[in-house]
């Protein structure tokens, strides 16, 4: 079956199996920045934004994306440069497997905040990211990154 | 093995995707979120996003909620917030992640009636029905202590907007887990009285049950006597059991303290 998808402001039609899920479609297309990892809708690396709103990609069927807008990190790269550098400056990445589906979760997290739908406080900004696993890096660093790129005091 | 799904279609009305159900080997879809952990084949799978069961409005003195409305849509929706203080916005937020809730459905986490299942317990509390196609309207209990009306599609659940006062209680290893058990409680508020109250408790692990000898005590009176013998009638009425996490009795235990809890602040 045929879907059309926007994906980072362009629309694109993809041939696929109604199976598919759209974890395995994106990184079939080339996008390489959404990751598989636990597979299962624990760890959050294979967040992206569906209509803007993160979703996690591997349990969303494919078919049902069908007119749908999707944002991967590609997408948000130039947005979140000043995010990429507080996560340099505070050592924050380690193998980085984990690092595009969070970076996906803090640009949401920012609209959330600026829309007033989430607090911006220590405590609200670590419930927002409780689904994005991390196994090397302890979290303290990427905590230190996000709350400087957030202004969470 | 993986899901496989044969054939998928987007019916644009409720009629056409019941029709479609009625074929052998057709299934709904919800968000796909729980359908993805599962190993086998759909023949037919029937997306309902374009059905028009997926808004969030008040009619009739309830806040109806589309089945195909995301957990994070209910959550954040201004009826959902404003209602008895934030108790099903609050609730709601457990549910494992925002990525997970914005995506899986209302009615796919109702209709499969898992026994986990934190959102099922927190509307059980309240005065809630659900809306069949087919079989119609029904209390949330009656549909979960029945067996699920086969081959139909749920439209809507249906939340009683009243005067109530809420509390949700869990227990899990960490915050990011499933409930070992989990209890909720709410009361309506009468004349300066709390009436109608409503005890629930869920991980049992089986799915939430209402506990009707302990909503008889409180109904009674809610001092500290009343109270210990609600928590009592609550550990006696309802079947706890053991599996890979706790064991039925320990369950139980923890089921006691977390709905004296609830009441303790649901009387405030
Ligand atoms: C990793 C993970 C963690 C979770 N953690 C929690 C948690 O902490 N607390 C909690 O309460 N829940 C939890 N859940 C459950 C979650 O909240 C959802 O209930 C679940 O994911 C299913 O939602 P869905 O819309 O994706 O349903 P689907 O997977 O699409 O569907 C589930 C079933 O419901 C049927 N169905 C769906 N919609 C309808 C309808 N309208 N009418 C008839 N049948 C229908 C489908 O045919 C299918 O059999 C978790 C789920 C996952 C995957
Ligand atoms: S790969 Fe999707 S949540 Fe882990
Ligand atoms: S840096 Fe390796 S998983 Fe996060």
């Amino acid at each position: 079956m045929k879907i059309k998808v926007k994906v980072n402001g362009e629309w694109k039609e993809w041939e696929i199996d109604p199976s598919d899920y759209l974890l395995d479609v994106l990184r079939r297309e080339g996008y390489l920045s959404v990751k598989r990892a636990c597979d299962t809708g624990t760890c959050g690396a294979c967040t992206v934004l569906v209509d803007g709103f993160p979703a996690l990609s591997c349990s969303v069927l494919a078919a049902t994306m069908d007119g749908h807008e999707i944002t991967t990190a590609e997408g948000i790269a130039d947005e979140m440069e000043e995010y990429i550098k507080a996560l340099a400056s505070e050592g924050a990445e380690q193998c980085g497997f984990c690092s595009p589906g969070l970076m996906v979760m803090v640009y949401a997290l920012k609209k959330e905040i600026e829309n007033g739908k989430v607090e911006k406080n220590e405590e609200a900004v670590k419930r927002y990211l409780i689904g994005n696993l991390c196994r090397c890096s302890g979290y303290l660093g990427q905590q230190r990154a996000i709350f400087k790129f957030l202004g969470v005091k | 093995m993986a899901l496989r799904i044969l054939e998928y279609v987007r019916p644009k009305t409720l009629e056409e995707a019941f029709e479609l159900l009625q074929n052998e080997g057709a299934e709904i879809l919800g968000g796909t979120t729980y359908a993805r952990l599962s190993s086998r084949t759909i023949k037919l799978a029937i997306d309902l996003q374009d059905v028009g069961i997926s808004d969030i409005y008040e009619e009739d003195g309830y806040i109806v909620v589309g089945a195909m409305a995301r957990l994070a849509n209910m959550q954040f929706h201004d009826l959902i917030m404003n209602y008895a203080n934030g108790y099903l916005y609050d609730a709601i937020s457990y549910v494992w992640s925002v990525q997970l809730r914005n995506i899986a459905t209302v009615g796919g986490t109702v209709v499969p009636k898992w026994g986990f299942s934190d959102f099922i317990t927190a509307v059980l509390a309240l005065s809630t029905e659900v809306e069949f196609y087919k079989a119609g309207r029904m209390k949330l209990e009656d549909f979960l202590e029945n067996p699920t009306p086969r081959k139909d599609i749920m439209t809507k659940l249906l939340i009683k907007k009243e005067p109530r006062k809420a509390s949700f209680k869990f227990m899990r290893n960490s915050v990011y887990d499933f409930s070992i058990v989990n209890a909720a409680l709410s009361a309506k508020e009468e004349e300066g009285k709390l009436v109608d109250w409503r005890v629930a408790v869920g991980a049992r692990p089986g799915v939430a049950a209402l506990s009707r000898k302990a909503m008889e005590v409180l109904n009674e009176g809610y001092d500290d006597e009343h109270i210990e013998r609600a928590v009592n009638a609550m550990k006696e009425e309802l079947k706890f059991a053991d599996d890979f996490r706790w064991s039925g009795e320990y369950r139980k235990e923890v089921a006691g303290v977390l709905v004296k809890k609830a009441i303790g602040e649901v009387i405030g």
